[in-house]
């Protein structure tokens, strides 16, 4: 009764224009100094605990190389280098946005940090070859959704970090799930390109051209090799592969390209301490309400409600993906994962689901959260960069709709495309 | 009726739960009902660091951490850690046990705690996945995970051992990947974590017999009614007495399990339990040096209860 | 960390002592950073059903925003300054090898709580003039990257 009271709760204090990690730690405080006949250091201890965790670390760093990748105008270098080849296709410059996300989802951890990334070198020219508008924004805010999937992720090192699960793990299970959704996006976008006979093709494959670009363009494709590489071998943890990559960003920013000068350097370094800063606070926010939740029985009530209910996993499942289809309107991806990770977790790990393709559910939600109206930050970032208004923006994502609902049920009810790649 | 709060960080269906659970009834049962002893398992209200830290706001009573926790308190208490600083034989014995428990309590009664008895947590070895080691010398230049304090560490360098420290979900995983050689853990940890995957267990009996230290608030303590403060002592140590034993048996009980799948057990013999305690001698020197009365005061302790080895 | 990756990957070596700096390293500097990230305007919120409303509406919950956060702000100050305390008095050290004293790591949390806390009254009192709380602050400087992650 209590408990249920908490999530509307926090939803009022979020339509108020309340931060989030203030609507989400207020409330759980409130109900534990209230209900829950807790002791008030209790609070201080859990909000402190949450942040001290060494998975948590790898977020920083991660944000920094996002950052500099971004700054370091490394988008253009590959959309030529693609485009060169991939614009003999009908469409083609929209496929070469999509390819150039899974490069970009490949070293930043977000799906906003891909999607600005891209969109600032993309946007304008999509419109130049005469694709609409909407359909180029929708198709960069969407592409920018792979970097939440295809690691290194902030919602797998999230969800590592809050329900206790190897982050490394995590990364390789996004692997196929995030190049299956790419694969799933390119065959709608040439789908759409086809019968809406959008933007322009060049007569053939600039092979030259792209031979030209390739060896400038041969360190920034090593960060992605080198990223997964390392973590797949178990040579560094996640933790420390987030500062390898930061490193490797930089020097590819300052020394190789020499696209980033130090003052800015330094302007990307703070605008990071200040987004993982944020990030920080809601996780803080969200470990509250993690523990109320507990404390207050309403995981234990909530597993032993669906042992009642006799509920297989399937339908578990099913009703999870509507809960966080359905939450995912109003939340962004962090908030997501640190209000639904404490309960959903335990319930699916009580119904036999691996915990690790259960994440992976999670994500391609929250994937899907950052693009659904009325609070979604991809349609946010892109409607800045687009100049376009945020429906306008939502209305040109609804199309891409149809393809991440396709994988977000793949992804649920195929295990084995988490799971292949994990040992 | 006065509260008391005993938080873990073990599973609710651990034995540790049920020990406590157990140390409950009987205080109810003593009590009349007059002490409610309320256990919150698997970290639910506190995890053990933070359950410590709270003893004395008021909101914990009694914690039963790993007495490595007690260390951060009072490094003195790191006694109880030395290799070879307590065996079977010596806590079964019910006078060295509870002298030994009031020379640790002494440490922390400053800092307004109190240690009540100590339990029997697990005597640890070695498991590896693929080197069967029968001798000190076989374990040089192995990648082993350890949880332990400095003197602990600094005994597994004087071994050649690299010891790695990493999360306890993991290790499982990174044993069978070989990113590293070997764990050093419990027989539960060996059975319920690592399975036969682990075929190789080196065990020095006594090496490293870690123990449960009960803590309690000592202000709240102090402050109970004298029968009600006698209730809770005289419970704890009924619960302490038998736990040893019972504890010990389920541990040789999960090894000869691992044996019947397979597993290779090997035990030290005396000549070479000789050389560790040898070596543990040297890695303890430290200790001893910046500790000169605690020495003295359990060496005699060992003699006045016939324990001494 | 690198050097801690370096020496376990290529010497065998683990620093436990690295990773333990480095987490608490972060743990002030989030503390330390969380009034800033305010004043930056970058702490995560949402103002579309606020921008629909009528000004007095808009200021009814700018009102009631900033004061959440404070009273958000004041109990992370006085659910953390007796824990402390404690940490004080029981001289507890950090886990393993760095040895510092808990309080000295946990007061980052109060001192975080007062930052906070200063941005919000800021916020209430703007909130009261009848401006936007939550904007970026002339004097913060937000570079143009400077979006939500
Ligand atoms: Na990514
Ligand atoms: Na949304």
């Amino acid at each position: 009764m209590n408990a249920a009271l908490a999530l509307p709760a926090v939803l009022v204090f979020l339509a108020i224009g309340c931060h989030v990690a203030v609507a989400l730690g207020l409330v759980a405080a409130t109900l534990l100094v209230l209900f829950g006949g807790v002791p008030i250091t209790v609070i201080a201890q859990t909000a402190f605990k949450s942040v001290n965790s060494y998975s948590l670390m790898a977020i920083p760093m991660f944000v920094l190389a996002g950052n500099l990748m971004m700054r370091g105008r490394i988008a253009e270098l590959m959309i030529e280098l693609v485009g060169s080849i991939v614009r003999a296709v009908r469409g083609g410059l929209a496929q070469t946005v999509l390819i150039t996300s899974v490069f970009f989802a490949a070293v930043s951890g977000s799906s906003v940090g891909s999607a600005a990334a891209i969109g600032s070198a993309t946007v304008d020219g999509l419109k130049r070859e005469d694709y609409p508008a909407r359909f180029a924004a929708a198709l960069v805010a969407v592409g920018g959704t792979l970097g939440l999937m295809i690691p290194p992720s902030l919602g797998f090192i999230l969800i590592g970090a809050i329900v206790g699960l190897p982050v490394d793990k995590l990364f390789m299970a996004g692997i196929l799930p995030g190049i299956m959704e790419a694969i799933l996006l390119m065959v709608g976008v040439a789908i759409m390109a086809r019968r809406n006979n959008y933007g322009h093709k060049i007569d053939r494959p600039d092979f030259r051209g792209f031979a030209s670009r390739l060896p400038m363009a041969v360190p920034a494709l090593l960060m992605p090799v080198l990223v997964i590489g390392s973590i797949y071998s178990g040579f560094l943890t996640p933790t420390e592969v987030s500062a390898f990559a930061a490193g490797y960003a930089a020097l590819l920013c300052l020394i190789v390209y020499r696209t980033v000068t130090l003052g800015a350097m330094w302007q990307t370094a703070r605008d990071s301490i200040l987004q993982t800063t944020m990030i920080f606070a809601v996780v803080m926010g969200g470990s509250l309400v993690g523990f109320v939740m507990a404390r207050i029985g309403v995981s234990a009530a909530l597993v032993s409600a669906l042992h009642a209910a006799e509920m297989n996993h399937y339908t578990f499942l099913l009703v999870v993906n509507l809960l966080l289809l359905f939450l995912g309107m109003f939340l962004d991806g962090i908030a997501l994962i640190v209000l639904t990770a404490p309960l959903l977790f335990p319930a699916a790990v009580a119904l036999g689901i691996d915990p690790i393709h259960f994440a992976v559910i999670m994500v391609a939600n929250v994937e899907i959260a950052t693009l659904t109206p009325p609070i979604g930050l991809n349609l946010f970032v892109m409607s800045g960069i687009a100049r376009l208004p945020v429906h306008e923006v939502a209305r040109g994502v609804m199309p891409f709709f149809a393809i991440r609902l396709t994988a977000l049920a793949l992804i649920t009810y195929v295990p084995a495309i988490s799971l292949a790649l994990v040992k | 009726a006065e509260t008391l709060v005993l938080p873990n960080e073990v599973a609710a269906t651990h034995w540790k739960t049920d020990y406590q659970k157990q140390f409950g009834d009987l205080v109810k049962q003593k009590t009349g009902g007059k002490i409610d002893v309320q256990v919150f398992p698997a970290g639910q209200l506190y995890n053990e660091q933070d359950a410590l830290a709270a003893l004395g706001t008021g909101s914990v009573q009694m914690v039963w951490p790993v007495s490595v926790r007690i260390e951060s308190i009072a490094p003195q208490t790191g006694v109880l850690n030395l290799p070879f600083a307590v065996s079977d034989k010596m806590m079964t014995n019910a006078c060295f046990s509870s002298g030994l428990t009031e020379i640790i309590s002494s440490y922390v009664e400053p800092r307004g705690l109190k240690v009540l008895a100590l339990l029997r947590t697990a005597d640890l070895f070695f498991i590896f996945s693929g080197k069967d080691v029968k001798k000190m010398e076989d374990l040089k230049g192995t990648k082993v995970r350890v949880t332990g304090g400095r003197i602990f560490l600094d005994t597994m360098r004087r071994l050649g051992v690299s010891p790695v420290s990493m999360a306890a979900s993991e290790m499982s995983s990174a044993l069978s990947q070989g990113a590293i050689d070997g764990v050093f853990t419990s027989p539960a940890g060996w059975a319920e974590m690592i399975g036969i995957s682990g075929k190789y267990a080196w065990y020095v009996p006594g090496f490293q017999l870690a123990t449960y230290a009960v803590v309690v608030d000592g202000a709240w303590y102090d402050k109970l009614a004298p029968d009600l403060r006698e209730a809770v002592s005289s419970s704890i140590h009924e619960i302490a007495q038998r736990e040893w034993v019972e504890a010990k048996a389920a541990d040789d009980k999960l090894i000869e399990k691992m044996k019947a799948q397979g597993a290779q057990f090997h035990v030290a013999d005396e000549a070479e339990l000789a050389r560790w305690r040898d070596l543990a001698k040297r890695a303890v020197e430290p200790f001893d040096k910046a500790h000169p009365d605690l020495v003295a005061k359990i060496k005699k302790l060992e003699a006045s209860c016939g324990v001494g080895g | 960390m690198l050097t801690e990756a370096f020496s376990r990957g290529f010497l065998g070596h683990s620093y436990f002592w690295a990773e333990e700096s480095v987490r608490y390293l972060m743990i002030w500097a989030f503390f330390l950073a969380i009034g800033a990230t305010g004043r930056n305007g970058m702490h995560i919120r949402t103002e579309m059903l606020v921008a629909a409303l009528p000004p007095w509406g808009q200021w009814v919950c700018n009102m009631l925003a900033s004061l959440a956060g404070l009273v958000f702000s004041l109990i992370m100050l006085f659910a953390s300054v007796p824990q402390v305390e404690r940490y004080y008095t029981m001289g507890m050290m950090t886990e393993s090898t760095l040895d510092l004293p808990m309080w000295a790591l946990f007061l980052a949390m109060p001192i975080g709580a007062v930052l906070l806390a200063i941005y919000y009254a800021g916020g209430l009192v703007r909130a009261w003039k009848g401006k936007d709380p939550f904007l970026p602050l002339p004097e913060s400087g937000l570079s143009e990257t400077g979006e939500k992650a």
